[in-house]
This record gives structure tokens, sequence and C-alpha cells, in this order.
């Protein structure tokens, strides 16, 4: 063994506490969202079917202006458009943004519902690029056609915001696949309490692997792909536990734009979607929340468990990886233009809760993560570290996450039941064992490639090749 | 400390393990179960569906919760004629006597459930069964069983009912719009009651004017009014109360929608604008004109619609500004012409 100075061993130790307690902390966190979820689903309303909240909520439901940002959707477009026409709500309209697609998509949606170019009188609130023209179908009045030069989804979103007239606008990805009933759940927060609700976020689920017929899941099958597979444990993990435990805790810092109800004015408020970040919807989230706590009024951004729709995951390394550098650069992106929040007793618990879980989860938890990683090794062989002390924490470390996964699982399949088989649950337990050797070091290295860029002020999406839902 | 750290890794690995592994026989167990009340009802269903009668033999075996759950989703299909035959068969087979047992179900969703079916059964048991579930401690099942009696032939006194949902909270909800609106057709002096009591919380007075306003009743105008006209200018209820006057639509609400047009609250020249073009005010004429060139879109959106409600004179203005008016009041006038396929 080679002989330390002292103030070595006393950098490793503090070096290792700071490891632990961020771990801690974060176990903390984790256990205080998962308690919080489970009493949001015991005190979830009970409407059962479809027909009784149409019975309960038709007469009364707000109107819905559901934006579409479609960029070179041209081979999905159509199927993906009338799968929202056919939705069950009383009174909504779609409306397509094409935020200047390369491809056919204008022309194919022009060309299939014989859309005519029309006037609209509109808001100019929020900032996008140049509208070229508006067009209206006379057949299908719900539809209506915004086209407009290339500026990204944020851009897109912030056109079709614009050209809505219904208070209430509902944000989705064009290739979001919206359960009929996901507007007739989502909406009851509006309904419930329509004078502090602004915003709904609900869920996400994997599309991968299931059967997919014009525009609808209509069997929801798991998929084969492994690393699809982990994301359908991730995605429970971070709707069904921390989306729900910090909603239930009124610290809910992210609506998915993949979907989304918001206020419509006060989406114009806060103005719109900010297009100069990657991370546009958590952001918008977080200016809400500052603007309501600015002017002191009560409020509501609550994410239900209800509404589903369904998404496809990236399935290949190189895709996920740039998907996750993404999300990280947006949290970071978020957090750096809000960090006066954080912490500060003028924004209540979203500043101490909201941004703490941030902060620890999103700025520090990468860097934490893969630190450990790195220097456990190296204090190890300097005899620095116990190997025995080790061994016990990853051991705990790894545990903690599996029976994170597993506490997810059993609120999924006591609350909500939506896993059709019972060899799925076992399938997914298996998936959340797996995903700590190999996935989590991988995921958390695509994370600090994520700050990397951020550090480097990297813009833009990069490039997600979709491979397509399984169509019968 | 070591075996400590140990020791919690296995005990969260065992526990993981014990939970799944009970979780996936609880489901395959379930699953199971299911596929047996699946069969049942499939058997079932044909029964139910022949004949004027319930069917009386061949369904002994079939589970109690399997003829409830079934009956009440054919009701639910069905209307008219059809869905009287269903109820009548579904009270011969007992289904409301299971439905108010499952009332005390300790099971929120199933106490919610018994309601919802209930609200199916206009007798005077299901009634009673209802005017307790009033007592319930959720305060959904507490509005469900409220709608519920309501829509029924014999509706219990909307003071009553109000006082038994305890709708003491400031806060609002749409629901309570539609429960009053069920009272507004048939007993619109008991809303109009709920208005004009000022014990009540503003949430539920404005709840009943929106219930009324739906209606029509013009004998409210004058109280709504007097409301609108005293309400602070930025207060929520100014543009609830000048929303409710333009979908009255009566004349008389004339000095209320003025003094609106020239608040200087958003929310209430909106509100303004669309009364002063549903109720057809000529003489707002100017005013909306002014509002055409204000600095929120959806002021000058209300006020270009409620130009054109008024016919050739609002048409009018709004070519005048058109063509000699700045911007934005210009644009407004010019693409809600367009909009409508009025030349400029």
């Amino acid at each position: 063994m080679i002989e330390m100075p002292v103030w070595l061993f006393r950098v490793a130790e503090i070096v290792t506490l700071f490891v632990i307690a961020c771990g801690l902390v974060q176990i903390l966190f984790y256990i205080a969202q998962l308690i919080f979820a489970a009493i949001a689903l015991h005190r979830r309303p009970a409407y059962a079917s479809t027909s009784v909240l149409w019975d309960r909520f038709a007469d009364i439901a707000p109107s819905i202006a559901i934006v579409a940002p479609a960029y070179n959707e041209e081979l999905s477009i159509i199927e993906s458009v009338e799968a929202l026409l056919a939705l069950h709500y009383p009174d909504f309209e779609v409306i397509v943004v094409n935020d200047g697609s390369k491809d056919a998509t204008l022309r194919v949606l022009i060309d299939h519902y014989s859309m005519r170019p029309v006037a609209r009188y509109h808001d100019r609130a929020l900032a996008h690029q140049r509208i070229r023209g508006l067009y209206a179908a006379p057949e299908r009045p719900r539809l209506f056609l915004v086209d407009k030069e290339n500026g990204g989804k944020a851009d897109a979103m912030n056109a079709g915001i614009n050209v809505a007239r219904t208070p209430i606008v509902c944000v989705i990805d064009a290739d979001t696949l919206l359960e009929p009933d996901a507007l007739m759940r989502a909406v009851r927060p509006f309904i419930e309490d329509p004078a502090r609700t602004v915003a709904v976020g609900g869920t996400i689920r994997i599309a991968n692997g299931c059967h997919v017929e014009g525009g609808r899941v209509l069997e929801a099958r798991l998929p084969r792909n492994f690393f699809a597979l982990v994301q359908v444990v991730e995605y429970l993990r971070a709707f069904l536990m921390a989306r729900l435990g910090l909603s239930e805790m009124q610290s809910l810092m992210i609506i998915s734009g993949a979907f989304g109800l918001f206020r419509r004015n006060s989406v114009i408020d806060v103005g719109g979607f900010s297009a100069d970040t990657v991370g546009e919807d958590m952001e918008l989230v977080v200016k809400l929340h500052r603007r309501m706590r600015d002017l002191k009024r009560p409020y509501r951004i609550v994410y239900i468990p209800e509404p589903v729709s369904w998404t496809e995951a990236p399935e290949t390394m190189s895709i996920l990886g740039n998907q996750r550098a993404r999300w990280q650069r947006g949290s970071l992106e978020t957090f750096r233009t809000h960090k006066d929040m954080f912490l500060n007793p003028r924004y209540g618990r979203i500043g101490f809760i909201g941004f703490s879980q941030v902060f620890m989860v999103d700025v520090i938890g990468p860097l934490v993560e893969v630190a450990g990683y790195l220097l456990v090794p190296p204090l190890w062989m300097l005899g620095l570290i116990s190997l025995d002390y080790l061994l016990a924490f990853l051991a705990v470390i790894f545990t903690f996450g599996i029976f994170i996964s597993v506490a997810t699982l059993i609120l999924e399949e006591v609350q909500l039941r939506r896993l059709p088989r019972a060899r799925d649950l076992a399938i997914l337990t298996a998936v959340a064992v797996l995903e700590n050797f190999g996935y989590r070091q991988l995921n958390n290295f695509w994370r600090l490639r994520g700050w990397w860029q951020f550090l480097r002020k990297k813009q833009g999406w990069g490039h997600m090749v979709r491979k397509g839902f399984q169509r019968s | 400390m070591l075996r400590l750290i140990w020791d919690l890794s296995l005990l969260l690995a065992g526990l993981a393990l014990v939970v799944i592994v009970s979780l996936v026989v609880l489901r395959a167990l379930s699953t199971s179960s299911r596929n047996r009340l699946l069969a049942s009802r499939r058997r079932l269903a044909p029964l139910l569906l022949d004949g004027d009668a319930a069917p009386g033999r061949g369904i002994d075996d079939i589970a109690d919760s399997v003829v409830t759950q079934l009956t009440l989703d054919l009701i639910q299909l069905v209307r008219g004629a059809e869905r009287t035959q269903f109820i009548l068969k579904a009270a011969e087979l007992g289904v409301p006597e299971r439905l108010r047992r499952q009332l005390r179900s300790f099971s929120r969703r199933r106490r919610m459930t018994a309601v919802q079916g209930l609200a199916l059964f206009d007798d005077p048991a299901s009634r009673a069964a209802l005017m307790d579930a009033l007592g319930d401690r959720d305060d959904d099942i507490k509005l469900a069983a409220a709608v519920a009696l309501a829509r029924g032939e014999t509706r219990p006194g909307l003071d009553e009912l109000v006082a038994r949902l305890g709708l003491h909270d400031e806060r609002s909800s749409l629901l309570t719009i539609s429960l009053f609106r069920h009272y507004a057709d048939y007993a619109p002096d008991e809303v109009q009651e709920l208005v004009l009591d000022l014990d009540l919380p503003l949430s539920v007075r404005l709840a009943a004017i929106e219930a009324l306003a739906n209606t029509g009743d013009y004998r409210l105008v004058p109280a709504i009014v007097k409301l609108g006209l005293r309400a602070p200018e930025h207060s929520e209820e100014l543009p609830r109360y000048l929303h409710a006057l333009g979908r009255i639509g009566h004349p008389a609400a004339r000095e209320a929608v003025l003094a609106g047009l020239a608040s200087s609250s958003m929310p209430a020249r909106v509100a303004a604008a669309g009364a002063a073009g549903r109720i057809a005010l000529q003489e707002s004429a100017d005013q909306l004109v002014v509002l055409l060139g204000a600095p929120e879109w959806w002021v000058r959106f209300r006020a270009a619609e409620a130009l054109l409600q008024l016919g050739d004179a609002g048409v009018a203005h709004l070519r005048e500004v058109a063509e000699h008016g700045d911007e934005p009041a210009r644009e407004a006038a010019t693409t809600m012409l367009a909009e409508r396929g009025i030349a400029p």
C-alpha cells in the first residue's frame, strides 16, 4: 500500500461524504414523491367510464384547440389528423401547424381535405416566424391549417396558440396518439376548479410494440427492443411517481410538450413557448409558476394520470443518446434562466421543492453519479476508501433503484392496471434490475454530454429518425 | 454500519421480489376471474336483449356484479322506449337494491358507480338512497348524487340541496352550474332565490346566474344589471354578470353593457362587447369602434364580432375603419370582414 498524506484522506472523505449526501437527498426526494403519488392516486376521483364522463361534463366542457405542429410528416399526417378529429370531446378544433416542412406535408393535407385559403383574424401576441397561409376545410369544420416558415417546435406552437380562439389549448406532437377520451379526462381540473387551473399534464406512454391502427392504439403491448423497454420503466417512474408526486406537492415543474392542456391567456401572458431553449415545455411551466407567484394569485398546475397519449420512443443508442442529452440541456437552460427562483422564499414550494428537485436530480445528479464512478476506483486503489463499504453502497444504490421501480409498478397495478398481461409486470421488473448494469451508466454519460453541450451553448434539436408505429 | 447497509440492501431487494411475485400471482388470478366474468357477460347479454321481460331462468349462476354492470351498460347505450325497457328489466333483476347496498361500500369507486347507476332509477327507494349519498364523505359523490336527484322527476328543494352539499367554498366549479341548470329549466324561481340570497357565497350566486342565463329568463335582468353596475371594476364577477346578460340577450341590460364597454378591465370589456353583439345594442356601435383599437386582441376580436352582429350599421362602421382607420383597428376590421366573406 502506498503511503498517502493525511490531507488526501481528508479530501477523499469529503468527496465520499458529498456523494453519499447527494445520494441520500435524492433517495429522500424519491420516497417523498412515492408517498405523495400514492396519496394522489388514492384521492383521484372515481370516474370510471367515458360515457359517465361525457354525461357529467359534455354540456359544460370548455372548448379546446389542439395545436399539432408538423414538420416533414407527409407519411403519417393524415392518419394523425383523422385520429385527432375522431376524439370524443364536445367542442374542439384541430390546428395543424405546418412548420415549413421540406416534404409534401402541406400539399397532402390540402389535397386530402380539399382545404382552401381563408382569412382568420388572429392574435399576434406571441412571436413566431411568418405565417404563409391559413387554410380551412369546408367539409371538416373542426380542422384548421396554419402554414408558416420553419422556426422549430416552440415557434410552431406559438403560432398555433395565436391562431386559437378557445380558452384552453392542448399542445401535442404531430405523432402523438391521443386516447379517444384523453381530452375529456384531461379537462377535469379546468371544470372542477376553472378559476385557478392554469395547466394540466397527462400521461405519455410508449407505443413501440403496440398494435396501432388508424392513429389509435388498439392493443397495448410491451416493446421487444431493450432500449424501448427500459423507457417504459423510465416513463412509469417519471409520470406515476415523479410528476404525480410533485403535482400532489403542488410543485410540478414540467408538463410534456407531447401532451398538455394550458389556459391560453396564461400562456400568452408569459410570452408562450421560448424558442431559444430545447426545454421549452419545462420552461413554460416554470414561467407560469413565476408569473402566478409574482402576482400572488392562487393557481393550480397539475398532472393527472388518467388521460393517456402514446408516443414513439427511440430504439437506437445514438437517437436515444441525443434525446437524453437534449433533455439534460433543456433542464440546465431552464435552471440557468430561472436560477433566482431556486431556494427563494418568494416562490414558496416551487423555489424550495421544485427547484431543489431539479437541482439535485437534473443539475448535479449526473455529475455526482459519474464523479462517483470515476473517483471510486482510484480512491480504492490508493487505499483511501474501503472495498467493503464501496460494494455495500453500490448494492444499496442499485436495490433502492429497483425498489423504486417496483413501487411504481405497484401503484400502476393497484390503481390503474394498464399493463395488459401478468408477465408484463415480471418483464418490467427484470428490466428494472437489468437497467442498473450498463444502461444507467450510459444514461449518465448521455446526460454529461448534455452538460457539455450546455456549456458550449449548443443550439437545436439534433436529428430524430422515426421508425413509425406498427400499423396493420 | 457496514452490516446495516448490507441488511438494508437485502431488505429492499427481498421486499421488491416478494411484492412483484405477489403482484404477478394476483394479476394471474384476477385475469382468470375476469375471463370467467366476461364469459358470463357474453352469456347474459343475449338473454337481456331478448324479450320484454327480464330473464328468469338460466342466470342463477351469473354473479350479481355482472348482472348489475351489464344492465347499467345497456341502459347507457340506448335511449327512449328501449331504455325504459332495460330499466324495468334491471329493476326486476334487483339491480337498484344492489346499488343501494353498494352505496355503503368502503371503496369510493364502488360508491360512485352506485350513485351513477341509481341515477337511472327514479323510484322512491333510489331517491332516498341518493339523498343519503348527499352526506357522503366524498365531495364528488355528493355532487354526483345531487345531479342525479336534480335529473329525476321528483326533485328535492334547491335550497335543501345547496345546504346538504355544503357549498360554502368560494371556489367555483362548472359542475355546480351544471347542477343548477337542471333546476333552472323546471324551477327557475328556486335558482333566482339563490341569486338574491346575499348570505350565500358569491361563487354559488354566480353559478346560479349563469345557469339561469342559459334559459334566457328575462326576469333576472334588472337584478343582474344592478349587480353589474355595483361590481368592482377588476372583480372576477363583473365579466360573469356581463356574460350572463349577453346570454339572456335582453335590451334592458343596456346600462350595464355600456358601462362594461368603458371598463378598464379587459375581461369586462370582452364580455361587454360579446353582450352588446348578442343584444344587438345599436347605441354601443361607437364604443365598439373605439374598442377595435384596444391593445388586447380579445377585445378587438369581440368588438369586431359585435359590430358584425349589429347588422348593416355595424358592417358600415367596420368598412369605415377598414378604409380610414389606424392599426390595429384597421387590421381587425379588414380581416373580420374578409373572414365573413363581406367585401371591405
